[in-house]
């Protein structure tokens, strides 16, 4: 095997594949700045000396220096194997052309490397320019001039290429165990499976129901026994009861539909009845995926607006308490400034947080989407060879889209809806209590978030419609 | 003529339109009301790009192409699929069956389309999957059946909209040789009801079954043979012999 050869397949392999390569170098590129202003913001000194107890905004965001990376690896690792799915094809084809396992490991490794390399350099650029901007909009949060003493510190880069370094190890690994385990003959077999109706749609549906009801009892009745431990459960009774309900309820109403009298006389019907029966089945797993991420991020939302928005209150509170020479439980000893200082800081790590999660939910729609365009692309084909006009085709394509990418965000409008009481359990920890505050930053929160999310469905649906054409 | 078609040339161009590569290089037939008629060539013969157009799938380069005398040309794009749909059968090489629906539902879908009464798609139904033999099957899905009843299947669909035409590319292609003759016999039953019908194929035995065969070569029509009151049996030599003559002395064709 000639040395040069397995470059040069790496690179065609990124170039053939950069519909797939550019988002995914984009949005780690995207995870290397926003961890590179929470490293920047660990390492930067300065602070105590702009600030009185400034050292303490270090100490806040350290919390995110070390909890981002247990995030980053499962997001990363989820976003990759979509992205292999969608590689699958060229993988077997390498193996069918003689290529032995270690060579497409190695290339996979070339290829990694590159993508390591690029979303370091954009990320770490990125930082770069916008870290002075995102460290005086803190201090102008904190109510002090802006013009910060910021020099780069080394232990700031290291940090970051440390931990993606170590995520694109794991990817690399797992792409690895992918080829080696993948039958070319069966990848390349193009054999759409159909499948009977489901078996047990209606305990399914039951079950999900059942489990969702108990999570959202879970949370309504934790003003008065809210532990950490019923959140976990809460938390897992809402994974089980999205994955029934979407599975379960959905199959049934699309079998309901589907004996219906409008099933043969509406064409549209016919299609996207019988179509979304196969896919959601299908992508029960994947919309639970996309939901859950949208939770989280939804939810990160809303407390770093609650904190943003109550921490006047709380001062407040804490000035009248310190004034009648009584201190609070939570904020013995707390100067007002140092409170704020806390809760901005808070905010300004949650928003991070809320970026990684969204900047995954929008990677893994737009590979969702893809995937989904290239399996309904030999299905839509036949179609219009029997007689389905492009217009209508169009049509179908864009309502049964709409169905499932719609599901994943009212599940999670729903479930953030009901996880109210644990939220508002949650930020009277600390103090933020008013309930103005805290629906008012929900709603905010989910305006947002709804924006984002149909901007990216918006953007997402024309890979998919491009795959149909 | 049903159909007819005038001087029909296709080409196709590079990408960067450098060169600009003849598919047909302007066939004319014509296809009597009721007729069996078949097309065979090799692959690159234009046997693709030729049903393509018939299909109104694609537009001529130049030329003609005339279904019960109205011009495909004429047609706006917007109502091709239903001219399609209403005028047309289909029956592929890969049946082209949706696995997501069962064999009636697939069978069912143009008249779907098309917006009939649920009476009426009963009511043609019975009659079309009685004569095929599936109706026992209606109700289970492609994957679950042999792929000769899948293809009696997509013939059903094909037919149940009563085409003036119905179009085969390489319907045997997929089969083994018991449901090929099977599917085979179907489309001369077919026939002999008056269904007008034109098979692309490239084998002997397929083609055998049509009254009239034409060769397609290197995008010409290089030779016509007609079955006249010959039986099957003596038809297929007569074929063979045809077209091995063709591959020989073929190189001054080209």
């Amino acid at each position: 095997m000639r040395s040069r050869l397995l470059p040069r397949l790496a690179l065609r392999g990124l170039y053939g594949s950069r519909r797939l390569y550019l988002p995914f170098v984009l949005a780690s590129g995207f995870l290397v700045l926003v961890y590179f202003l929470i490293a920047a913001f660990v390492y930067n000194d300065s602070f105590a000396q702009a600030i009185p107890n400034g050292g303490n905004i270090q100490l806040v965001m350290s919390v995110g220096y070390y909890l981002m990376p247990v995030v980053l690896v499962p997001l990363l690792v989820y976003i990759y194997s979509y992205l292999l799915k969608n590689r699958s094809r060229e993988l077997a084809l390498y193996a069918i052309l003689g290529l032995e396992r270690r060579h497409i490991a190695l290339i996979l490794l070339i290829e990694n490397a590159l993508c390591f390399a690029v979303c370091l350099l954009l990320g770490i650029g990125a930082g770069l320019v916008v870290c002075p901007f995102a460290m005086d909009a803190l201090l102008a949060a904190l109510g002090h001039p802006a013009g910060l003493h910021w020099m780069l510190a080394p232990g700031a880069v290291l940090g970051v290429v440390k931990v993606f370094a170590a995520c694109f190890a794991v990817l690399t690994a797992m792409g690895v165990w992918r080829a080696a385990r993948t039958q070319p003959a069966s990848l390349l077999r193009e054999q759409m499976q159909g499948e009977k109706p489901m078996r047990g749609r209606l305990p399914l549906a039951v079950l999900g129901a059942g489990c969702l009801i108990a999570a959202y009892t879970l949370s309504a009745m934790s003003s008065t026994s809210a532990t950490l431990s019923s959140f976990m459960l809460a938390l897992l009774l809402v994974i089980l009861g999205t994955y029934g309900v979407f599975t379960g309820v959905s199959a049934e109403v699309l079998r309901r539909l589907r004996r219906g009298r409008r099933f043969y006389t509406d064409p549209s019907e016919f299609v996207v009845v019988s179509g979304l029966q196969h896919r959601l089945r299908k992508n029960a797993a994947g919309l639970t995926n996309i939901c859950l991420f949208s939770c989280a991020a939804l939810f990160t939302l809303c407390c770093s607006f609650s904190v943003l928005f109550g921490q006047g209150a709380v001062i407040e509170r804490v000035g009248q308490a310190l004034a009648e020479g009584q201190v609070g439980l939570n904020t013995a000893g707390a100067s007002a400034a140092d409170i704020t200082m806390m809760f901005t800081t808070l905010a300004f790590l949650g928003v991070f947080f809320v970026l990684v999660f969204l900047a995954c939910t929008a990677l893994i729609l737009y590979y969702k989407q893809l995937a989904e365009g290239a399996e309904d692309a030999g299905r839509f084909r036949i179609l219009r060879a029997v007689g389905l006009s492009d217009v209508l085709a169009a049509r179908t394509a864009r309502r049964q889209l709409s169905v499932m990418f719609l599901m994943p965000l009212a599940g999670t409008l729903l479930h953030i809806g009901f996880a109210f009481p644990f939220f508002a359990t949650f930020m009277g920890l600390i103090s933020i209590d008013t309930p103005a505050v805290l629906l008012g930053s929900v709603a905010a929160a989910m305006l947002v978030f709804c924006a984002f999310y149909l901007f990216c469905y918006k953007v997402t649906a024309r890979a998919y419609l491009r795959r149909l054409a | 003529m049903l159909l007819s078609v005038e001087g029909l040339t296709k080409e196709y161009s590079t990408r960067f339109g450098a060169r600009r590569v003849p598919a047909l290089r302007g066939v004319s037939f014509g296809v009597a009301k009721g007729e069996f008629v078949s097309i065979m060539g090799e692959s690159g013969s234009g046997k693709t790009t030729l049903l393509t157009l018939l299909a109104a799938l694609d537009r001529p380069t130049d030329g003609r192409i005339l279904l019960e005398g109205e011009d495909l040309a004429a047609i706006p794009n917007r109502a091709l699929s239903a001219f399609r749909r209403d005028r047309l059968g289909f029956i592929f090489q890969d049946c082209n069956l949706l696995d997501t629906l069962s064999l009636r539902e697939n069978i069912l879908f143009p008249l779907v389309l098309a917006g009939r009464p649920r009476e009426e798609m009963e009511n043609r139904l019975l009659p079309l999957t009685g004569r095929l033999g599936i109706t026992p099957l209606l109700e289970k899905y492609p994957y679950e059946v042999s792929g000769g009843e899948r293809q009696r299947a997509a013939a059903a669909r094909a037919l149940i909209t009563v085409p003036a035409l119905l179009l085969a590319d390489e319907p045997t292609g997929a089969l083994d040789s018991g449901s090929a003759a099977q599917l085979l016999g179907m489309l001369d039953e077919c026939n002999a009801d008056g269904q007008t019908i034109v098979m692309v194929t490239h084998s002997l035995d397929a083609a055998s079954h049509a009254a009239r065969v034409l060769f397609l070569r290197d995008g010409l029509i290089a030779d016509e043979v007609v079955r006249g009151s010959q039986s099957r049996t003596d038809f297929y030599p007569c074929l063979a012999a045809r077209m091995t003559a063709l591959q020989q002395g073929g190189a001054r064709l080209a």
